[in-house]
């Protein structure tokens, strides 16, 4: 398979690898807002980022920048998928550890939805308006098993490109894959 | 016709209704429920008492509430070889372990504590919020058809929280009174949990075992439209139904049994998709009405029922119901229903709009 792009995302600094950007902000929403100014950013549902958190403004600016990085459209033949051990541990702790602090007297529905860890890429979907699946996997430290998964996903004839989300450390990879080989008859390896 | 099947050649279930499939099966055939009040937390300030939690369940020391599950289910993987992978459907995981010293996802504990206990080296977790079953079922037999592996073991599992009770309560989505799902009157669900395994196998490999059905396809989709609420018209499911189904003809399948939550909007969406590629009158049941919503885990649930569908040809009577959603009055009973056809079909939603569907075959 072939990264035609990527894009990655720390803090608020964003970075893509084919078409060379690198962009700053003051926060994630300054990020969008020059993200935004350029020239041939794919059509999304924006609404100044939903109610997410910081894993799902990140992945929203991410997948937009991979699609644009690999001139890719969204579209509902597009599977989304996201990889990592650190699932949405941090979100379950800030909803629980609200819950607590506010004398268990109610949670904060707000929160509560953002403490799955396929709460970013649902957002991803409703943001760029893609029907495909999209699913989390956690397969430890053995990173065959994500290639794996990969080459499940291209099994499926109907399934065009994969957007694939890696969290780790704050950081986010998004990359844009495609089926078959680069110029020198190598597949991208994870 | 399907576009490539596996076999079920083991399964197995902890629940609501006690360890082992048979109770489930039992419990649910004769139409009883197994909700009682959770003593695990304070539920006072919530809608309701009431869960299906696990008769008996109980943590050892600080290990975590799923180990006795996992524990009673890895004596039906004990003979399948270390290399078998395991798929592991979970929303959040060993989420009673929240603040493990470890700081670790909870997610990846449970993945690390199944494999542990069922002895085998290699597998992963597979979430999808509450269509994860049907998503892990989905990934091995795609896993299974492509060659990777012959074999391979799906399991779920999750639990009864007060994090899974605060924060369902917090969206207005918990039942005050019974779970009715499709039901006219229905106001919410009621939370379980549960824990199973699925070993699925290859045709080539199933000849060395009893099948006890056929996986027959697989299909999942995405809603994209609100991080919650499900697209109210079930478009988005039906196109889930619909690649599950590949080139099998609505009318030969005999039965579905559905997410049916007890939610207003659930329940709706997925009667209108049912509707849709079925028309008004297929045998639906949800069990969910007697064993609650055990989020990740509802598949296997599910899976286990529709083995036994279609073994006795019959559905089991949807437990909770007094009237019947309009739209629904053809598809679901209080009485256990009359079958036909060799399919049956499970179908999972989700938050963020997630579907996945699963067809399952009768043994020939």
């Amino acid at each position: 398979m072939i990264r035609k792009g990527s894009a990655v995302l720390h803090r608020f600094t964003l970075s893509t690898k084919t078409r060379n950007i690198h962009l700053e902000g003051c926060d994630y929403h300054d990020l969008l807002k020059q993200l935004r100014a350029l020239d041939g950013i794919p059509e999304a549902n924006y609404m100044d980022f939903r109610r997410g958190g910081e894993k799902v403004k990140q992945a929203i600016l991410g997948s937009i920048a991979a699609l644009f990085d690999a001139g890719t459209a969204p579209a509902d033949t597009i599977t989304i998928l996201g990889c990592g051990s650190e699932g949405s541990f941090t979100e379950n702790l800030l909803y629980f550890n609200d819950y607590i602090e506010h004398g268990r007297d109610g949670g904060r529905g707000q929160l509560f939805v953002g403490t799955l860890p396929t709460t970013p890429l649902c957002e991803v979907a409703i943001a760029l308006n893609m029907h495909g699946p999209a699913f989390h996997i956690d397969p430890g430290s053995d990173g065959e098993q994500l290639g794996e998964e990969l080459e499940l996903c291209f099994a499926d004839p109907a399934v065009s490109e994969i957007l694939l989300l890696e969290f780790e450390n704050s950081s986010l990879r998004v990359s844009c894959l495609e089926r078959g080989e680069d110029e020198e008859g190598k597949s991208c390896v994870f | 016709m399907t576009d490539g099947r596996c076999a079920v050649i083991g399964a197995e279930l902890v629940c609501a209704c006690g360890f082992g499939k048979e109770a489930c099966i039992r419990e649910l055939y004769a139409g009883r429920d197994a909700f009682v009040p959770v003593d695990r937390f304070d539920t006072e300030r919530f809608p309701t008492k009431l869960a299906g939690t696990v008769p008996g369940l109980r943590a050892k020391g600080d290990s975590p509430l799923c180990l006795p599950m996992l524990e009673f289910l890895a004596q039906s993987v004990a003979g399948l070889p270390e290399s078998t992978p395991v798929l592991i459907a979970s929303t959040v995981g060993e989420i009673d372990r929240l603040y493990n010293p470890m700081r670790r996802c909870t997610l990846n504990l449970l993945r690390e504590d199944t494999l542990k206990l069922f002895r085998k080296s290699r597998g992963r977790i597979v979430s999808a919020a509450c269509a994860s079953t049907n998503a892990a079922v989905d990934r091995a037999r795609r896993m299974i058809l492509s060659g990777i592996s012959e074999t391979v073991i799906v399991a779920a599992c999750d639990l009864v929280s007060e994090f899974a009770f605060s924060g369902f309560a917090s969206i207005g989505a918990m039942s005050d009174g019974m779970a009715r799902p499709y039901d006219r009157n229905r106001s919410g669900l009621l939370l379980g949990e549960a824990a199973g395994i699925l070993v699925l196998a290859s045709e080539k490999a199933a000849v060395r075992h009893e099948v006890s059905a056929w996986i027959a396809g697989s299909g999942m989709s995405g809603d994209a439209v609100h991080i919650t609420a499900p697209r109210p018209d079930g478009a988005e499911l039906e196109t889930a139904i619909r690649k599950a189904l590949g080139a099998v003809p609505p009318e030969e399948v005999g039965a579905i049994i559905g997410h049916g939550t007890g939610t207003k909007y659930n329940d709706e969406m997925e009667i209108n998709a049912i509707r849709r590629v079925f028309g008004g009158s297929i045998p639906l049941a949800s069990a969910k009405g007697a064993c609650g919503h055990t989020l990740g885990a509802s598949g296997m649930i599910q899976a286990i029922l529709a083995l036994e569908a279609l073994r006795r040809k019959t559905l089991f009577p949807q437990t909770g119901l007094i009237t019947p959603e309009p739209g629904a009055e053809r598809m679901v009973s209080r009485k256990e229903q009359n079958i036909s056809g060799n399919f049956a079909l499970s179908l999972n939603s989700g938050f963020g709009g997630l579907n996945a569907a699963v067809l399952l075959e009768a043994r020939s």
